[in-house]
């Protein structure tokens, strides 16, 4: 279930929104270029839509934040689904976190993504499966459902019979894929 | 005297004042009555319709006989009720009226599940009494669900607060009581005399009873209930609109049209059909046109599960996100279902025609553009489009049509199969138990037309009941969402089905709300099975909680969450059920539990409750095995 209504973040976003609103679209001068990895396009494309980049951009917020200004900004009536709202959210709150430089290198987004960050990674490193989880786990839900996990394989199986038991129609290859994605970048430490 | 005749006839009197003014001229009161009477029946004879003396009756006693006479002629039988010293007339009524059954309930909310499921379950009426303020308080979570629900349950309490000692903050004394209900409430109304009660409690009868349904409240001074008087006793089907409306056959025209054009339809079915009992009909609809069936949020399973054209449950209330043979649906036609929106997602994009077909006018459009209102009667609105199909199809149609049946049907056996894979679950065998386990094994014991009263927080059943309401399984979801209803709702639906077997699946937080009416199960020897999924937690808030921090925080670092766990000590579902008079017993392995459902067997058969607390295993982050508990400071 989504939970739109955060006093603070909402105020927040609501100012970003109007703010944004009064600039000029994509790629002023000055803007720094946005490093590469997924989501990226969303970004580029969702959220430039309505608005110009370079106020959203200067924030430097943490994923929860960011997941809430896009949850407000469907309020407001982005035509955004949840499954890109989860991508686009997890994008910014990886290079448009706490201490993230203006333009994070390209080659970070993926080798970061299963590296830390205490349960807030939230962008997708490019190993095998990671297509078939982003188009099947955010059929439904966010990925801060599983990136606070950290578990052995057998464990992530059982998380996906257990979506199975909740509705899911995956055949046993794509499970197989899945779990073993997530066992490689949300194994134990 | 003419002038209290004229008075009287034209309302301007109340019944009351009329004898007390004929007495004070120096009537005798027996006397006084007796004209009252003949005034009364010589009024209802011009222009009347021919009645049976059955169907209209003077009746003259205190108001709580009245109370009980109108609750005869709305048609009521069974009465759930909490205790109430101001109501003692009425109790007192019920000694003459076996026709009455006054069913004690040890707690309003559980009681007024308790009568929400019977109603549902029976189609009869039914009403829930409380004490005044207090009693209706502890109520009202269960009229917020009969509101959600469109139940037509009929609650009454007395009030104190227009009697001669109001203004003082009397005992159970709330100014504006009636605010309470109202938001809640189809309609709250109040008697203002002791001889509108029976006219009050028709009232609320007609109104709960009339499409779209949803509950009444009715209200009146406790001190009315000792006063005497005369007043009409009506029968339901006197005052009863019987209203079932036809659609537009304009509209009509246009959805059949839509729907004969259509390559990727989708059919959506809801609660308005069980209502209706319209399944036949939307069953033939859906085949006519190959129209592949989903369901979202529902009280009710509202379409033959195992048939070749159902395609599931919309995970998470939007078309999108099912999986659907062909891609998405370039045409949603919806039959009866609220279609419930938890955010600013749409069930259905704005790019995709809507139809929507539903009795309750009032939301069709708040949310959803339509293609094609169709503003009806599922039952009626259904013939009127299968007729309306029936014209438009062409051979060729017909070809397309059954083309895409081989399509579905395929894509539904597949998925079929691909549900049935939960039990590939590597803890499948563990202990404690997996949910979907003890889910499969209740649904390998139940009986082939099973009720399942299901209020077990997140769990979801459908990988192993698949429901038949044309006399298979039935459901009887939680979906108004008021926790502790599960219990409840499992007595009054054994009370009304008692062929049938009943099965309550509740958590161990939905259950600690409610579980008293277990009392009522043994005292009324209702054979009903309660199944809790006890992992001692609240599963959902830990889990959306998690979500909502973006899946970081101090709380997922630290492994620490203070709003979720129920353990240290563990609760002992079963021996609290001991304390209710209900045999009982614990299960942490799949061997224990299916040995256990045997048990439950035969006390079912001989006309005993059972239940069976299970335990459950919890996954997620800082819970699995030993939760941190916050220690007092």
């Amino acid at each position: 279930m989504l939970l739109l209504t955060r006093g603070a973040a909402v105020l927040a976003c609501v100012t970003l929104w109007t703010a944004s609103l009064s600039l000029q679209a994509q790629g002023a001068a000055g803007t720094s270029p946005m490093p590469e990895g997924p989501g990226r396009s969303l970004v580029s494309t969702q959220c430039a839509n309505c608005h110009a980049l370079d106020v959203a951009l200067s924030k430097r917020i943490t994923p929860g934040e960011w997941s809430a200004i896009v949850k407000t900004m469907i309020g407001l009536g982005a035509p955004i689904t949840d499954a890109d709202a989860a991508i686009i959210a997890g994008y910014l709150g990886q290079h448009y976190g706490p201490g993230a430089s203006a333009a994070a290198p390209a080659a970070s987004a993926s080798a970061n993504a299963s590296a830390g960050q205490a349960g807030q990674v939230s962008a997708l490193p490019d190993f095998p499966g990671r297509d078939v989880l982003t188009k099947k786990c955010m059929q439904c839900h966010q990925m801060s459902m599983w990136t606070a996990l950290r578990q052995d394989r057998k464990a992530w199986d059982s998380v996906m019979y257990r979506m199975v038991g909740r509705g899911a129609l995956w055949t046993e290859d794509e499970i197989s894929a899945m779990a073993g994605y997530l066992a490689r970048v949300r194994g134990p430490q | 005297m003419r002038n209290l005749v004229a008075q009287l006839l034209s309302n301007g009197i109340s019944r009351r004042d009329f004898v007390r003014r004929l007495v004070a001229a120096g009537v005798t009161t027996t006397a006084a009555h007796s004209i009252l009477d003949s005034v009364t029946a010589i009024a209802q004879i011009p222009g009347a319709p021919p009645v049976s003396p059955e169907s209209i009756k003077l009746f003259q006693g205190t108001g709580g006989e009245a109370f009980a006479e109108q609750l005869i002629a709305s048609g009521v039988k069974y009465i759930f009720g909490n205790s109430a010293s101001e109501d003692a007339h009425f109790y007192d009524a019920l000694l003459s009226r076996p026709q009455l059954q006054y069913i004690l309930t040890p707690h309003e909310g559980p009681g007024a599940a308790m009568a929400a499921g019977y109603v549902k379950a029976s189609g009869q009426p039914s009403i829930v009494m409380e004490a005044g303020v207090v009693g209706l308080t502890n109520a009202l979570g269960q009229m917020f669900n009969a509101w959600k629900e469109q139940t037509p349950l009929v609650f009454y309490s007395y009030r104190t607060e227009d009697s001669l000692a109001s203004g003082r903050d009397g005992f159970e004394e709330l100014p504006g009581q009636d605010q309470l209900a109202a938001p809640m409430t189809k309609l709250t109304w109040m008697a203002r005399r002791a001889e509108m009660i029976p006219d009050t409690i028709r009232r609320a009868f007609r109104v709960a009873w009339t499409p779209p349904y949803g509950p009444t409240y009715a209200n009146w001074n406790s001190d009315f209930s000792e006063e005497r008087f005369t007043a009409e006793i009506i029968r339901h089907d006197q005052v009863d609109p019987r209203m079932r409306v036809r659609p537009n056959p304009v509209e009509v025209e246009r959805a059949a049209k839509l729907l004969v054009d259509a390559r990727r339809p989708l059919l959506i079915v809801g609660d308005e059909i069980y209502k209706a009992k319209a399944f036949d009909k939307v069953v033939r609809l859906a085949e006519l046109l190959a129209l592949p069936v989903a369901q979202a949020r529902s009280v009710h399973t509202n379409f033959p599960q195992q048939h070749p054209l159902w395609v599931g449950n919309i995970p998470a209330l939007r078309v999108e996100t099912l999986s659907y043979p062909g891609g998405e649906p370039d045409l949603v036609i919806n039959i009866g279902n609220k279609l419930q929106h938890n955010s600013t997602a749409l069930t259905v994009p704005r790019r995709t025609p809507f139809i929507d077909m539903r009795n309750d006018s009032a939301s069709i459009g708040n949310v959803l553009t339509t293609a094609a209102p169709l503003v009806a009667d599922v039952a009626y609105g259904t013939e009127d489009l299968l007729s309306a199909v029936n014209d438009l199809l062409t051979p060729a149609l017909k070809a397309r049509i059954a083309e895409r049946f081989e399509e579905v049907r395929a894509f539904s056996a597949r998925a079929r199969q691909m549900r049935a894979l939960v039990s590939r679950n590597p803890l499948w065998d563990a202990s404690p138990l997996e949910a979907d386990r003890v889910t499969y094994e209740v649904a390998q014991w139940a009986d082939k037309d099973a009720i399942v009263v299901h209020e077990a927080g997140s769990v979801e059943i459908a990988h192993s009941f698949e429901f038949d309401p044309r006399g298979g399984r039935e459901l009887f979801f939680y979906y108004g969402a008021h926790l502790g209803s599960g219990v409840g709702t499992a007595a009054g639906v054994q009370l009304a089905r008692p062929k049938q077997q009943v099965i309550c699946l509740t958590g161990d937080g939905s259950f600690l709300f409610g579980p008293t009416a277990l009392w009522n199960m043994a005292r009324l020897e209702l054979p009903v099975l309660t199944i809790v999924y006890n992992n001692h937690a609240y599963s959902g808030p830990h889990n959306r909680a998690i979500a909502n921090l973006g899946g970081g925080g101090r709380s997922i670092d630290a492994r620490r969450f203070v709003h979720d766990y129920l353990g240290k000590p563990d609760m002992d579902m079963a021996a609290m059920a001991k304390g209710f008079g209900v045999d009982s017993e614990r299960a942490k392995t799949p061997a224990e539990l299916k040995s256990a459902l045997g048990r439950a067997r035969r006390k079912m058969a001989d006309g005993k409750p059972y239940l069976i607390d299970v335990e459950v295993a919890r996954h997620g982050p800082g819970w699995a095995d030993d939760p941190w508990v916050p220690t007092r400071g």
